[in-house]
């Protein structure tokens, strides 16, 4: 990429703020895989909206005596174990498969947001507890973590949530701390501390922002893998309770019919498919044009 | 560890995932050809060792502790009991050669073997026997020891001779006696290790039947070997009284329904006596595998804890009752292997109603909505929410239903939350383990769950066993407080006029269906399947254990 880093930053600490976004998705524009996840990230999240208005079929209503139905004209993706229409549920679970990411992402980076920042900005004893328990928490694979937590705090999909965004944490608040450590010496920061300004201050108004652009990258990143790790769960029975249309849940249901009625797995994981890869291209494509500093 | 990797590691997941799914759907089914070339003459290797599966196992094998199927299996190889049921359903001996029972029905008295001995060499006498009993009544909260009845005392009066003295009779009590509940355990091993003796170290598991414990991963595999030193196994229903004609036995645990049926398919397992249903088609298929039905007396039922509100209320529990169709959940959970039930007892098996028309013909709680909406209605829920729930005095219908992991009892759940959705109940699913589920209803929160039972020659004395009041926590997890049905449960205990007996269960067959403290959901039919190289696999009798296993022979490859 032709810019600098040192350019970056001063583009980001500039009052110009909303160019840089602009220059960038004018960048993102040319990377077409990009623009394709973007359109399908954004067709998804129609979805996930109007998703349960548009359902020819009540989600959760059964009908036991036409159940496995083959695809049909009435019900595109067929029926399930209970009868239930596919397509319907597959709808249905757009809303609760981005719900789960973003707010699973919403979690870390928050909590890895701040915890990053604190670490980063006071160095020291602060810095140095945080990084352990960071890299206590990376010594446990992240889904592993997840399962662990969903088992103590008992399933459902709150809790799910929860572990999800809490077993991504040490992600966000790494890849903070070392953006924010980067920032702490530079001139606008010594600047602001010099015209007395406080550490609250100095950490929200003045570093933060710079920190925003490569967290929001990442988030993007993040959120297809957090979208998988519900999925996950809920494959395993400790996400989603029935009977919510939750992708993952669905495919488990079917999974026990795989061999006569594949239809009942191939809808769900198709959609769990295409929504965890079109949001890694786009985050993909993000990175590549927002934040150069990070791409190879 | 960089951004890149991440990023990529998501990516090759989500590809794998989808590979995966489509590899699967389209892999051919494996099944080994027969082997063609089998002797004329049979001839049997009996260093041979067989692999049973096993969809679950027991939280522990402490027999006098639990009710678990799995532990039943388990020890109807490990141990004997002082006497075993004949095929037409009379004790006969094992471990007891004989036995006297007074005129009054209050002693009984057995006369011990004096040639049995426990796995870890110690000969068995009749202290043997009653430091056994003891230890079962002393188990607190043992599911099993009040099927003794009122025992006054127990006494081995010399070396081979063990008295029971009961404060009143008891009809039921060869139904334990005979099981494998009421199996000698070596109880000096469970003094040293205390209430976790059965969870805990394999070598302390010691009876005197003909399979030793030789290894056992919890929830993974267990191998029993031959007790080369067994020779008291029943006569009255094996040619073979001992050593089995087998060497070795590994129950291995499979949950997953469909790797069950894989595996036994390929030849890697030889025993599965609950072929689960969705595989049926495909277990008759395979050349190598004989198949049984068995039509035991086996039900599976939603209980209901009647002291936790609103199921507290009959009428809710009553219209719950109604909205369940019960011929629906046959065809799809059992894929229409049973009997949709109107009485716990399954016809045709002992205590069932004689008459014509059934004692409870007016009581049968058969599917119908308009019914249920009606008792709702009566029972004051007439307001409905926005999703259609229920509600009364500002408080929706809602209730939680307990139930176990396992593929058919999700699938029965969801059944179950459908038709309560339709008479406007939410029902919100609670699943977990079948270990945790018993220790989640020990602890006597739930509001409902459901369950399986197989009683086998227990039939009608079952009921007693979960609906008197001294049973509570458990097996009674009902909380139904009736004082006829008290009455009549311990009438039927004590009795010796059988018409009085076979009365009293009529009418708390009726009862039951007045109060609704369970609903009834399937009889149970179950399909077992065996290698075609074991001979006599005494699957015809085996509900959910097969006795002893000693006349298994297998063919020599």
């Amino acid at each position: 990429m032709t810019e600098k880093p040192e350019q970056v930053a001063k583009a980001g600490l500039s009052a110009r703020k909303g160019h840089w976004l602009i220059e960038g998705l004018q960048r993102m524009r040319k990377n077409r895989g990009a623009v394709v996840a973007g359109c399908a990230v954004l067709m998804f999240l129609f979805l996930a909206i109007v998703g349960p208005m548009l359902a020819p079929h009540d989600p959760v209503d059964t009908d036991p005596p036409n159940r496995f139905e083959r695809p049909t004209l009435e019900h595109p993706f067929g029926r399930d174990h209970l009868g239930r229409c596919i397509f319907s549920r597959v709808l249905a679970g757009t809303r609760v498969s981005f719900f789960q990411g973003f707010i699973a992402t919403g979690i870390a980076l928050f909590f890895g947001g701040v915890l990053g920042i604190v670490a980063g900005y006071y160095g020291g004893v602060l810095d140095h507890l945080i990084s352990r328990l960071v890299d206590v928490m990376m010594a446990f694979p992240g889904f592993l973590l997840a399962v662990t937590i969903v088992a103590a705090l008992g399933p459902g999909i709150v809790n799910c949530m929860i572990a999800v965004g809490v077993s991504s944490i040490p992600r966000f608040v790494r890849l903070t701390r070392s953006d924010v450590l980067s920032f702490r010496e530079q001139e606008f920061t010594e600047a602001a501390r010099a015209s007395g300004a406080k550490d609250f201050r100095i950490m929200f108004r003045h570093i933060l922002p710079n920190v925003v652009g490569p967290l929001g990258v990442y988030s993007t990143l993040r959120l297809s893998t957090a979208i998988l790790a519900a999925a996950g769960l809920s494959f395993l029975g400790l996400g989603a309770q029935p009977p919510t249309p939750e992708w993952g849940a669905m495919a488990a249901a079917g999974r026990g019919h795989l061999i006569r009625h594949p239809h009942m797995v191939l809808f769900p994981a198709a959609a769990i498919f295409l929504l965890v890869l079109a949001f890694n291209f786009l985050g993909d494509g993000l990175r590549d044009a927002l934040d150069p500093r990070q791409s190879d | 560890m960089s951004l890149l990797d991440d990023r990529r590691l998501a990516l090759v997941c989500a590809l794998i995932f989808a590979v995966g799914i489509i590899g699967m759907a389209c892999a051919p089914e494996v099944e080994e050809e027969p082997d063609p070339t089998e002797p004329e003459e049979p001839e049997y290797d009996f260093d041979a060792g067989i692999v049973i599966s096993r969809g679950e196992e027991a939280e522990t094998l402490d027999i006098q502790n639990t009710t678990h199927a799995s532990a039943n299996t388990t020890w109807e190889l490990l141990g004997d009991s002082l006497v075993i049921f004949d095929e037409e359903g009379n004790p006969s001996p094992l471990i007891a050669e004989d036995w006297d029972v007074s005129d009054d029905g209050l002693v009984y008295t057995f006369y011990i073997r004096d040639d049995v001995t426990f796995h870890s060499g110690k000969e068995l006498t009749a202290h043997d026997v009653e430091a056994s009993f003891e230890r079962w009544l002393s188990v607190e909260g043992s599911p099993t020891r009040g099927d003794l009845g009122e025992v006054e005392s127990l006494e081995a009066t010399d070396d081979y001779t063990f008295e029971i003295r009961l404060e009143e009779p008891h009809n039921a009590i060869w139904n334990v006696l005979a099981s494998p509940y009421g199996t000698i355990l070596n109880v000096e091993n469970i003094d040293e290790e205390g209430d976790d003796w059965g969870t805990a170290r394999a070598e302390l598991i010691d009876g005197t039947g003909p399979f030793m414990l030789a290894d056992w991963r919890r929830d993974d595999q267990m191998v029993l070997e031959r007790n080369e030193d067994y020779v008291w196994g029943p006569e009255a229903l094996y040619e073979n009284t001992g050593p089995a004609n087998i060497k070795e036995i590994t129950f291995r645990v499979i949950p997953e329904e469909t790797t069950r049926a894989a595996e036994i398919r390929r030849g890697n397992i030889h025993i599965d006596t609950g072929v689960p249903s969705a595989e049926i088609p495909s277990i008759k298929e395979a050349e190598h595998l004989v198949t049984i039905m068995n039509r035991p007396p086996s039900l599976s039922f939603l209980g209901i804890n009647c002291e936790a509100a609103p199921l507290d209320d009959v009428k809710i529990r009553k219209a719950l009752a109604h909205a369940i169709n019960r011929e629906e959940i046959v065809e799809v959970v059992r894929d229409g292997m049973g009997d949709p039930p109107y009485s716990f007892l399954r016809p045709g098996t002992p205590g069932y109603c004689p008459h014509d028309p059934l004692c409870f013909e007016d009581e049968i709680i058969r599917y119908d909505v308009d019914q249920a909406i009606e008792l709702l209605e009566e029972a004051g829920w007439t307001e409905v929410d926005d999703d259609g729930i229920r509600m009364k005095d500002g408080e929706r219908l809602e209730s939680t239903l307990s139930i176990s992991d396992t593929e058919t009892a999700v699938v029965q759940g969801e059944l179950v939350q459908s038709y309560a959705r339709e008479i406007g109940m939410d029902i919100e699913l609670n699943t977990m383990e079948l270990a945790a589920l018993f220790e989640h209803l020990r602890a006597a929160d739930h509001e409902m769950f459901t369950m399986g039972v197989g009683y086998g020659r227990r039939g009608p004395d079952t009921l007693y066993w979960y609906h008197h009041p001294g049973q509570r926590p458990a097996p009674n997890r009902f909380y139904l407080e009736h004082d006829e049905m008290t009455e009549l449960l311990e009438l039927s205990r004590v009795t010796p006029d059988e018409e009085e007996r076979q009365e009293a269960f009529c009418r708390i067959e009726q009862i039951l269906l007045e109060e609704v403290p369970w609903i009834y959901l399937t009889y149970r039919d179950y399909l077992a399947a065996h290698d075609e190289k074991l001979e006599n696999p005494q699957l015809e009798h085996a509900m959910y254990t097969f006795p002893k296993l000693l006349e298994v022979k297998v063919l020599s490859e």
